[in-house]
């Protein structure tokens, strides 16, 4: 049903109207439970499936109206923010309350409220705490919407509207790539990665990917994380010969007995850079 | 027609946009057929426009605060006869004068002197001597007219053509209908001076219920232009690339698996045109470079004009590599007291707009010039443009209130009459006399989006299930002023 805020004569009609009678009855018969019907779906063989392209399907259903596959989805702003917090171990998951204002450009001293380059529309919260809560918590000011999460197509606020966008721009890869917000907060998945992997390359490498994608990593995937941590300590030790010596380092470390700097600089812009990649932004 | 009939032509009219369809699932137009889904690669793939434009870029001059255009470019000889008496109800006619100063005595500062300028003979005052060597440049609408009389609606209006936030700005439609001549920058950029984003803020360059792929980008002072556009500090150049090349190792991998998949290619591409923007965005705006000759010419060497030719300058870099829309909002000169931070003169004009009217005088005479002599002027439309004018009479005795009845703006640049000006106001400058000729926000956007190839009743978009177009329900193209 693709037109869900339109069931009137200028919609369009549902592809699978038995399902939906189905779902609706059982709906019905289980006391109107939204957790019964989330349950049902989520646990059915057909939401279990893997999402891979079929031939045969793109073939006799290119736009994938009887949903043979599941419809790839992008994460939404918020749940990008979200699920980077949650993943690097900082999300405060406190309920209620008033709304906070996180850093825009980089994280600062602790405690010290500044504003965004003179910017008095957003003054930082003061307690840290505040900084990681759920991006629901974030203040939403229409003249000057919160830059993390801007340019990821969320609900404007001077509108009604009820469905998103989803734009792919150049401006998104900046935020996540860029921004010295999110690298931090990769610099803390490092960081939790490292204590709860042990000292082990591939304990570490998997533990990354269970983290992010509740999955190991590919043979593939494998190698080219390998070849990548060899390649960048490379190009670190490079860096510091020449004078440069301050690194990223993972946050949080409860073990520096064995502590290699350049190596756990490379380390973090591996989990940055995977943070980064498709398999995160989408849910497939 | 039938129902059917009647949604395949709703689907078609959609589609008209910019002559080209944009392909596969479009938001607010809803699935097309899977041919055109390439296109879909990326939203701001270059569009041809309808018809031929006349421009290429517009260069969008906000003044912010409503200047009184009755000080500049609106000689009413008898306003400075008339001045110090009451407003003859005559003139009174037709309007609500409920703005917070009620309606006092007429007003003429004894500061302004008047003169005829360049081939045209188009009147100045005193405020922008330099501006009236470009006299023979500029294309006046002496009967300007809009709606309401607070800054922050006004302004919304200016730039989206409604009075409350929610609807694209006029940027936005063009990012949409033509998208980008650029990929490695924003093809819809906002700049300012002053040390702070305008007050009214983004709503002003919101993409409204187009996908925010279409609002503009602002641009902040300095040399970083865009938000998040320098790597992390403790990045070196070498780790970035072996770090994007991991990225794009592990999303090929990934991409194997859904291979018709579009959408994935094109985050991947967004990666390798963030890693361009990040050199390219910062030498587009970097006036270092810039002759001394040419930075004198801006302003540069005065400390009033400073911080808005500094903006002006790059305006005119921007639109030499290809941007579309620059935005452009008045701030104010560091330093000033907080009286003077826009034209908004209530009290005090002279002392404020001898502020304001000196920061952007030399500037803007030396964008046009510049652009002129650089062969730029035939393909850029430069629009002088505020949320309202001022009135005729006096508040406080020594400002003016706001005036949304009959006001000058001015455009200059390809398909336009140069040295020519359209329509006037009263004998004393307070309404536009020929209510015919009068020249709404809307009829505005229309000329603009006209200039720029595209049908202000062609360029639509469905938004929940009506088919919306930039000038709402309004605008005609004001054909009088093209060349």
């Amino acid at each position: 049903m693709p037109t869900v805020a339109d069931f009137g004569r200028a919609g369009q009609k549902p592809t699978n109207p038995e399902l939906l009678d189905h779902l609706a009855s059982r709906f019905v018969a289980n006391g109107w439970s939204v957790k019964k019907l989330h349950r049902e779906i989520l646990l059915s063989a057909t939401y279990r499936q893997a999402s891979d392209e079929r031939a045969e399907v793109v073939k006799v259903d290119p736009e994938n109206k009887l949903l043979a596959v599941y419809p790839r989805k992008r994460l939404e702003a918020e749940v990008i923010r979200d699920s980077l917090l949650y993943a690097s171990g900082l999300l405060v998951d406190k309920v209620g309350g008033p709304s906070v204002f996180p850093p825009v450009l980089k994280v600062g001293d602790v405690g010290k409220s500044q504003d965004f380059n003179g910017n008095r529309a957003w003054t930082v919260s003061e307690n840290k705490e505040d900084w990681h809560r759920r991006s629901i918590y974030v203040f939403t000011r229409r003249s000057f919407p919160y830059p993390i999460t801007q340019n990821f197509d969320p609900a404007n606020p001077n509108n009604p509207h009820h469905k998103r966008d989803v734009t792919t721009t150049p401006l998104q890869a900046l935020t996540l790539f860029n921004s010295e917000v999110v690298f931090d907060w990769s610099q803390a998945l490092a960081g939790r990665v490292i204590n709860e992997a042990g000292p082990s390359e591939d304990a570490q490498l998997s533990r990354v990917y269970e983290i992010l994608f509740a999955r190991d990593p590919s043979k593939a995937e494998r190698a080219a994380l390998k070849q990548f941590l060899a390649d960048q300590q490379i190009a670190i030790r490079q860096r510091v010969a020449s004078g440069k010596f301050e690194v990223a380092v993972p946050q949080g470390l409860k073990d520096t007995k064995n502590y290699d700097p350049v190596r756990s600089a490379a380390f973090v812009d591996l989990v940055h850079t995977v943070a980064n990649s498709n398999s995160f932004a989408y849910r497939f | 027609m039938s129902n059917d009939q009647r949604r395949a032509f709703l689907r078609q009219a959609g589609l008209g946009l910019g002559g080209a369809a944009l392909g596969g699932f479009i938001p607010g137009i809803g699935h097309v057929s899977a041919a055109t889904a390439a296109e879909l690669l990326d939203p701001l793939a270059p569009k041809a426009p309808q018809f031929p434009a006349k421009i290429k870029s517009v260069i969008w001059l906000h003044q912010n605060g409503a200047p009184s255009t009755l000080d500049l470019y609106d000689f009413k000889p008898d306003l400075q006869k008339l001045a110090g008496q009451p407003v003859p109800a005559s003139f009174l006619k037709g309007i609500k004068t409920s703005t917070q100063g009620g309606v006092g005595k007429l007003y003429a500062s004894n500061q302004r002197t008047w003169k005829q300028h360049g081939d045209s003979g188009a009147w100045f005052s005193n405020l922008l001597p330099n501006l009236a060597t470009q006299a023979d440049k500029l294309t006046f609408i002496k009967s300007s007219t809009t709606v309401g009389a607070t800054h922050d609606i006004s302004i919304l209006k200016l730039n989206t053509g409604d009075l409350n936030p929610g609807r694209p700005s006029l940027g936005a439609w063009i990012n949409y209908a033509l998208g980008s001549a650029n990929p490695d920058l924003p093809s819809y950029v906002v700049l300012y001076n002053g040390d702070r984003e305008p007050s009214a803020g983004s709503v002003n360059w919101s993409s409204g219920f187009l996908p925010a792929v279409y609002q503009g980008t602002a641009f902040r002072p300095g040399d970083s232009p865009i938000l998040y556009l320098e790597r992390p500090e403790l990045r070196n150049a070498v780790q970035q690339r072996t770090s994007l090349d991991l990225l794009k190792r592990l999303n090929l991998i990934g991409a194997d698996r859904y291979p018709h998949d579009t959408e994935l290619k094109a985050r991947l591409q967004s990666y390798e045109l963030a890693d361009r923007m990040q050199a390219a965005a910062p030498a587009a705006v970097d006036i270092s470079k810039e002759s001394a000759a040419t930075k004198e010419l801006y302003g540069l060497n005065d400390k009033t004009s400073q911080s808005y030719g500094e903006v002006l300058l790059r305006a005119r870099r921007l639109v030499e590599h290809g941007v579309r829309f620059v935005q452009v909002v008045s701030g104010f000169p560091e330093g000033v007291e907080t009286d003077r931070q826009s034209w908004d003169a209530h009290s005090e004009l002279d002392a404020n707009h001898a502020v304001m009217a000196r920061m952007v005088d030399k500037p803007i005479a030396g964008l046009l010039h510049d652009l002129k002599e650089r062969g730029l002027l035939d393909s850029t439309l430069v629009v002088w443009t505020s949320e309202f004018g001022r009135t005729s009479w006096g508040e406080s005795g020594t400002g003016r209130d706001h005036n949304p009845w009959g006001y000058t703006q001015w455009m200059a640049g390809g398909g336009l009459k140069a040295g020519f000006t359209y329509g006037e106001t009263d004998e004393v400058g307070l309404q536009v006399a020929d209510k015919d000729k009068a020249v709404d926000t809307y009829d505005l956007h229309a000329t603009v989006l006209h200039l720029m190839g595209l049908d202000h009743l062609k360029t639509t978009f469905i938004h929940n299930g009506r088919s919306e177009r930039p000038t709402v329900v309004y605008g005609k193209v004001i054909k009088e002023i093209l060349a």
